[in-house]
């Protein structure tokens, strides 16, 4: 047969000389049959075969043999099997990058998703002359002032109040400036974390005003205003702010520069996606940089040193503005923003996914990185109202006037703003922990200042300067910077670093000197070798590990690829900075919750400061955490909110430890400050553990502790989640930290635990006995029963009974929620059940591995499993009468055999039936859809009542009731059905039906997809 | 021992010299020889020469390091990782073995050029294999094993650093397959969509570009996925890839790869030579295959049972378990040739008691409205042309074609 030959022939092919490789071999036999030995079915064979093996009846050569194989599936290498809906959303992250980068290096979608901005940036500048003529005097100030006070007067007015707030705003943001280029740089960065926070303070409002009042392009320019101005606010930021405005300005809004713009930011998108090494920088930025660097004299500093900060690479702190620290801060946004979002109504985040148009071109990743700038907006909202009720009631009015137009998001941020902001925060707590998250870096990552100047020695700032002096800012390529922040990235501590600067201090220098400095091709630049680090270097930074988070977060250390899964970025272990995050949540949901009640208006320092640390909490975390990483962390969140069982109370003893280690590195003015703010707090400064349980009334020392240990442990457990530091959670002992109920009451109430468990409200194990026996000799409904159980259940996890009564206990309520039909809760004790038997516990392992087998077959089809759950049955649970019907439901399931399936369904035992339900529906449609198939010219519907399962009994008194259902039901499908009078019975009209067959929608679907949450049906079900 | 102290040392220093070589040079291969722990002739030259040296000598081992900066520390850990290993202790090895892999990695960034990809190979190679053993030493002293675990998400950032464009991309499909090797081994195999993904969507960089053994590797496992989510044609297309790429000397991997095809081949209605099977060991297909060709339902239900647990386990038992139908329709091809042979003109007509009395005769107890329910479902599925007459309790088969092939229906 010509496929097989041809088959060979391509191995033959691919195999230069297989005979002669194949002689030399003992196989040399099976070689000189090898044409034959994938026989697709040669007709002589089969003719052979068949006379032979056939029992005496003769086959024919059978007419349709198998096409040829091609031997290589043409398809193979162009197959996207996985389709994009298929796109599990636990592994979607790294794909979705993916996918982001390739849609983002096609031009075309380019030019759709950034037009909006580049009309938005006129209507920018515009705002942006305004300021600047009115306000030249304070260069600084006049940036910001003009930046956020000029929607806002088209929003408001010119409102006087509204004069005032910005006026003190800009000062602020004037003198943090102005320090700024005379500090050394380690302050540096906390200037411009200090400005990017008091912008963001303001931006909200901005945002809005200018997103509703320019319609559709409104929402482009809230998109892009946010990442150019809003967020990527460096020192240099007034500097290049008041620049690009007066470039806007001298080019009389020429729309092309603008539309060029575009480009060009798109093009850093792209990059950023794409980009597994430094992001090469683009034109944009570098012209931006070197506008800052012409317009520095405007500035109140010297010139060439302000200049040498801004575009210096070598200057880690502050990186080049518009090179990758630009999506640092980025990272650092969407970080605090997915918090945000994940705290947030969902549907905000839906809203604004879909509303903008900027996500409605983008791909998944890119709404990961938007989503958060309209987030944070609002975000930052809930924040302003809380700081200034006046002022939100206030601009909400026009702003709605002006909003007419704008997106989803924004209408629904609005109508959320409509209530009482302190209501809200109040009663969503998710948002208050969200915004004290932000805010969370204030103690936890005050240190990381402090560690900044170790990093920052002064021979890298002098180096710095001399790389300046020497080439001037303008000089360098953008790809230079790359080059150096990889190089600098490799640097495990300073004295490495500190020598690294030397080497490319040199090498620039040379390269300058010869005049390759733009020649030279940086991005494919061999990275020069690394010095060793000294010992004492290391020694210094695994202090600082323990005591800060220092180095987390630099920007230079970011240079990891989106391929990595979070849990192994930081393959070194540190403990600390696990815990600072964590705690930093939690730190901050008291201190807003805290702040809200002793608020008051003067208290913009401090505001500011929640501002810096949310950005270096989301900075640091996003660093560790990749796309993956951050649904992770959403789902940490809440898990946090009360699943793990981590009460408030917890929290603050674990933050209170964290805060304390923590506390040690800081400047004098640092720590005084930072007292100052604990003293509000009204928390001592160090609040180890033990001291927090003062807050809260219900419990006493003793108690308290208990739970400080107990908090230690769960910190160290949520460390271990993260697959890093297993061993930890080995050591914990957790015998010690079991609480033993003493609750004497039988029924209790299930509450779901937002609290340590307190043993007085913890029943102990007798009392749950009688509580089983109660509930299952209840006549009460299974609501009521349900919850016992729940709370039986909690009883005993909490104090880690795990014995054949913890059996007995979730085996009844297993069968008690199958008979009601609750799979949801059927399912959370089967998965209990399967770690107990696999504990080794007694109970009715073969009855319920029979009931998972179902479960798994009609609720998950999945055929891997499924595989997995037979051939863990063991020889002797085959035998069981259970198992043994749930394995033949399944074989007639995998063939589609309606009558068996139907006559199993009638004799099912135990509770299997419960299961089978389910899946009757579904069998029943698809027999009668075979039925129609094949069945010609009719079928009576006695024997299709009979087939599937309507009959119960035949010949029985029921059976015409029976019958009726199932015309009804037949009807209710689409069948055609008439009465056949030679046989004077109803007959189903197979052809007919056969095209109108429809599922129809169930009765009682919900709108929210899971039927049993529908109260009302499910009373009548109980 | 023989040697003295001081000639272990040397040999050390040679050791460590030539790594310094190898990377001086940039010799990927033969680093990738000097580093090679479960499968190197070096490991002991190392772990004995540690094991002499006791920790004495500790400042002129550092010193002897600073060659291969910046890999000393890499270096370090990797002769602790050999040391370890040769004394069998393989989670200590492990760990080792993870912090050089993690300093080599990210020397590997640097490095424009693909020349260390071998033994970035190696490397992740060793970190598969010995986290295996690994695991055996953790579930046999009682703790949960998770080292394989840690090394799958290890390699994906090894794979992370290979992905991108460039050359080092040639070496991604490496990774892949060590990964899925990690993934099927622990039974996460959905992990591996992600990393498929990636692979499938790049257009930067053809498939056939990867190296052979690789994108065979690739196929095979690929080819089982498809498998598990029941993609016949699919799966046939990426394992066929893979047979015919793969070394025909490679007797075991042929035999790997047919244990998989040869089911999917089935269920697309191809059947394998008895040849076939002998040469590779697969005769658990054997009966299987017998009952296909025969029509014998009950000699398959048999020969399933029998083998059940090998089935189950490498996930061909669902496959395998669908076949029934194609049984039934070979019996009733039989049945209908037998009818042409008596009456021609009436063979078209299948009778149910026909069916049911052949049924019978292979001790299948099967009364006539299961088998309806079996003719309806062939008919539906295609097996079979034509209709069934419920009133007459008669399967008409179409007069052309009556039983489509199998292999044209897809």
């Amino acid at each position: 047969m010509a496929g097989v030959g041809d088959e060979y022939d391509s191995r033959r092919n691919f195999y230069p000389d297989p005979g002669n490789a194949w002689d030399g071999q003992p196989y040399d036999p099976v070689s000189q049959q090898q044409p034959n030995w994938y026989s697709y079915y040669p007709p002589q064979q089969l003719d052979d075969r068949g006379q032979a093996g056939q029992e005496g009846i003769a086959v024919p050569p059978l007419p349709a043999m198998p096409p040829p194989q091609a031997p290589l599936p043409p398809g193979l290498t162009t197959t996207p099997t996985w389709s994009v809906s298929d796109q599990g959303v636990a592994n979607g992250g790294n794909n979705t990058t993916y996918t982001g980068h390739s849609s983002y290096s096609h031009l075309p979608q380019q030019g759709q998703e950034y037009t909006g901005y580049g009309t938005s940036e006129i209507q920018q500048a515009v705002n942006y002359a305004h300021p600047q003529t009115a306000n030249g005097s304070q260069p600084y100030a006049q940036g910001y002032a003009g930046y956020n006070y000029m929607p806002d007067q088209n929003a408001y007015n010119h409102q006087g109040y509204n004069n005032n707030c910005f006026q003190k705003h800009g000062t602020e943001s004037y003198t943090q400036n102005v320090g700024a280029p005379y500090a050394p740089p380690n302050q540096y960065q906390l200037t411009d974390a200090t400005l990017y926070a008091s912008t963001s303070n303001y931006y909200d409002l901005n945002g809005y005003q200018s997103a509703g009042s320019r319609g559709e392009g409104g929402q482009g320019q809230a998109s892009w205003s946010d990442p150019k101005q809003g967020q990527y606010s460096y020192t240099s930021y007034a500097v290049q702010n008041v620049d690009t405005n007066a470039a806007y300005g001298t080019a009389k809004l020429n729309p092309e520069d603008n539309v060029q713009f575009a480009p060009d930011y798109s093009q850093q998108w792209a990059d950023y996606y794409a980009s597994l090494n430094a992001v090469p920088q683009t034109d944009t930025e570098s012209t931006v940089a070197l506008q800052a660097a012409s317009s520095a004299p405007a500035a109140p500093t010297p010139a060439p040193s302000y200049a040498s900060v801004v575009a210096a690479p070598a200057a880690q702190q502050p990186p080049p503005p518009g090179t990758a620290a630009h999506h640092y801060s980025w990272q650092a946004a969407a970080a605090s923003y997915a918090v945000s979002q994940s705290s947030q109504d969902s549907t905000i985040a839906e809203a604004s996914g879909a509303g903008t148009p900027w996500n409605a071109n983008a791909n998944l990743t890119s709404q990961t990185h938007w989503n958060p700038s309209s987030n944070q907006t609002s975000q930052s909202d809930h924040f302003n109202q809380s700081q200034f009720p006046p002022l939100d009631k206030h601009p909400r009015t026009p702003v709605n006037q002006h909003h007419q137009q704008s997106q989803v998001t924004h209408n629904l941020q609005q109508q959320q703003q409509s209530k009482s902001p302190k209501l809200h925060i109040v009663t969503n707590p998710r948002i208050t922990a969200t915004i004290g998250s932000l805010g969370s870096g204030k103690e936890t990552h005050k240190p990381a200042y402090i560690s900044v100047p170790a990093k920052k020695s002064s021979s890298s700032v002098s180096t710095d300067a001399v790389a300046d002096a020497t080439l001037q800012a303008e000089s360098f390529p953008s790809s230079l910077r790359t080059y150096v922040e990889r190089a600098l990235s490799r640097c495990k501590d300073e004295s490495q670093k500190a020598t690294c600067q030397e080497i490319m201090k040199d090498m620039i220098t040379r390269a300058s000197k010869d005049g390759t400095l733009f020649t030279r091709d940086w991005d494919t630049e061999p990275l020069f070798q690394l010095p060793a680090p000294s010992s004492s270097s290391v020694k210094k930074e695994t202090v600082q590990h323990n005591n800060s988070t220092k180095s987390e977060w630099s920007p230079a250390r970011r240079l990891k690829t989106r391929w990595e899964p979070p849990a192994t970025v930081n393959s070194d272990d540190k403990p600390g900075r696990v815990h600072g995050f964590h705690n930093s949540f939690r730190e901050g949901g008291h201190d807003l919750s805290k702040e809200d009640s002793t608020q008051s208006h003067s208290k913009w320092e401090k505001r500011e400061d929640l501002w810096i640390k949310s950005t270096i909490a989301g900075n640091e975390h996003l660093k560790n955490m990749s796309k993956r990483g951050l649904k992770r962390l959403r789902k940490g969140i809440l898990s946090q909110g009360g699943e793990n069982g981590s009460s408030d109370s917890e929290e603050e003893h674990a933050h209170g430890v964290h805060l304390g280690s923590l506390s040690t590195a800081d400047t004098p003015e640092e720590k005084e400050r930072r007292q100052n703010r604990f003293k509000r707090f009204d928390r001592g400064k160090d609040s180890g553990r033990g001291g927090k349980g003062s807050g809260r009334g219900e419990r006493g020392p003793a108690a308290g502790s208990a739970s400080a240990r107990r908090a230690t442990a769960l910190q160290l457990a949520l460390n271990s989640g993260d697959g890093q530091n297993g061993r930890a959670v080995e050591d914990i002992d957790w015998d010690s930290l079991t609480i033993r109920g003493t609750c004497q009451e039988v029924e209790k109430r299930y509450l779901r635990l937002t609290s340590a468990p307190d043993p007085n409200t913890v029943r102990p194990e007798d009392v749950l006995k009688r509580a089983l026996e109660m509930v299952k000799s209840t006549t009460k409904s299974y609501l009521f029963r349900c919850e016992q159980f729940k709370s039986i259940r909690q009883d005993l996890t909490v104090q880690r009974i795990r014995n054949e009564f913890t059996v007995q206990v979730y085996e009844t309520h297993a069968r008690m929620a199958l008979e009601a039909g609750d799979l949801p809760e059927y399912n959370q004790c089967q998965t209990q059940l399967k770690s107990l038997y696999g504990d080794g516990i007694k109970g009715c392992s073969n009855e319920f591995a029979a009931y998972s087998l179902l479960y798994i077959l009609f609720n998950r089809g999945n055929s891997r499993d499924l595989l997995s759950a037979m051939a863990k049955l063991t020889e002797e649970g085959r035998k069981d009468e259970v198992v043994k019907h749930a394995l033949e439901v399944r074989h007639a399931v995998a063939i589609g055999n309606y009558t068996t399936f139907f006559r199993l369904y009638r004799t099912a035992p135990v509770l299997s039936p419960c299961l089978m339900d389910s899946h009757a529906e579904k069998m029943r449609f698809e027999a009668v859809k075979f039925m129609t198939r094949s069945y010609r010219p009719t079928i009576p519907v006695a024997s299709v009542a009979r087939v599937l399962g309507f009959i119960i009994e035949p010949n029985s008194e029921g059976e015409n009731e029976e019958l009726e259902e199932c015309e009804e039901w037949l009807r209710a499908h689409g069948a055609y059905l008439q009465f056949d009078s030679t046989i004077s019975e109803l007959v189903m009209e197979a052809k007919l039906s056969q095209t109108s067959l429809f599922m129809p929608e169930p009765e009682d679907a919900v709108p929210h997809g899971d039927a049993n949450l529908a109260l009302n049906d499910f009373f009548s079900r109980s | 021992m023989a040697y003295g102290g001081y000639d272990w040392n040397r040999r050390l220093g040679d050791y460590i010299s030539s790594v310094a070589d190898a990377l001086n040079s940039q010799n990927g291969g033969q680093l990738s020889t000097l580093i090679s722990v479960s499968r190197g002739s070096y490991c002991n030259v190392v772990a004995a020469g540690l094991d002499q040296n006791k920790g004495q000598d500790v400042n002129r081992l550092s010193r002897q390091l600073e060659k291969v900066a910046p890999l000393g520390e890499m270096l370090g850990q990797h002769m602790r990782c050999m040391q370890y290993f040769v004394n069998r202790r393989f989670v200590d090895s492990y760990n080792a073995l993870e912090k050089s892999a993690n300093a080599f990695l990210q020397e590997f960034r640097n490095w424009e050029s693909a020349w260390a990809m071998k033994a970035l190979h190696t490397v992740a190679y060793e970190l598969r294999t010995i986290a295996e053993m690994a695991d055996k030493e953790m579930a046999s002293n009682g703790k949960i094993p998770d080292k394989l675990k840690g090394a799958g998400s290890f390699l994906m950032k090894v794979f992370g650093a290979l992905a991108g464009k460039g050359p080092k991309r040639v070496g991604a499909l490496y990774v892949t397959c060590q990964l899925f090797k990690i993934y099927f081994k622990l039974g996460t195999v959905h992990l591996c969509r992600s990393v498929i993904r990636s692979i499938e969507t790049a257009r930067v960089f053809d498939f056939e570009e990867f190296p052979i053994r690789d994108r065979v590797t690739y196929m095979y496992y690929t080819g089982r996925l498809e498998v598990f989510n029941d993609q016949f044609v699919l799966a046939d297309q990426k394992l066929m890839y893979a047979l015919v790429h793969c070394d025909p000397l490679k007797k075991n991997n042929i035999r790997m790869v047919l244990k998989y095809l040869i089911p999917v081949k089935l269920s697309l209605g191809v059947m394998p030579s008895k040849l076939l099977l002998e040469r590779y060991g697969l005769l658990e297909y054997k009966e299987v295959i017998q009952a296909l060709r025969t029509g014998d339902i009950r000699l398959l239900r048999q020969a399933l049972q029998t083998n059940e647990d090998q089935f189950l386990r490498s996930g061909v038992y669902l496959v395998l378990e669908k076949l029934e139908l194609q049984c039934y329709r070979r019996l009733m091809r039989k049945i209908h040739i037998i009818q042409k042979q008596k009456d021609p003109g009436r063979a078209h007509q299948v009778k149910m008691d026909c069916v049911l009395k052949a049924l019978k005769w292979l001790n299948i107890e099967m009364d006539i409205d299961e088998v309806e329910c079996i003719m309806a479902i062939l008919i539906y599925r295609n097996y079979i042309k034509g209709y069934f007459s419920h009133k007459s309790k008669v399967v008409v088969l179409s007069k052309q074609d009556p039983f489509p092939a199998l292999t044209a229906m897809t």
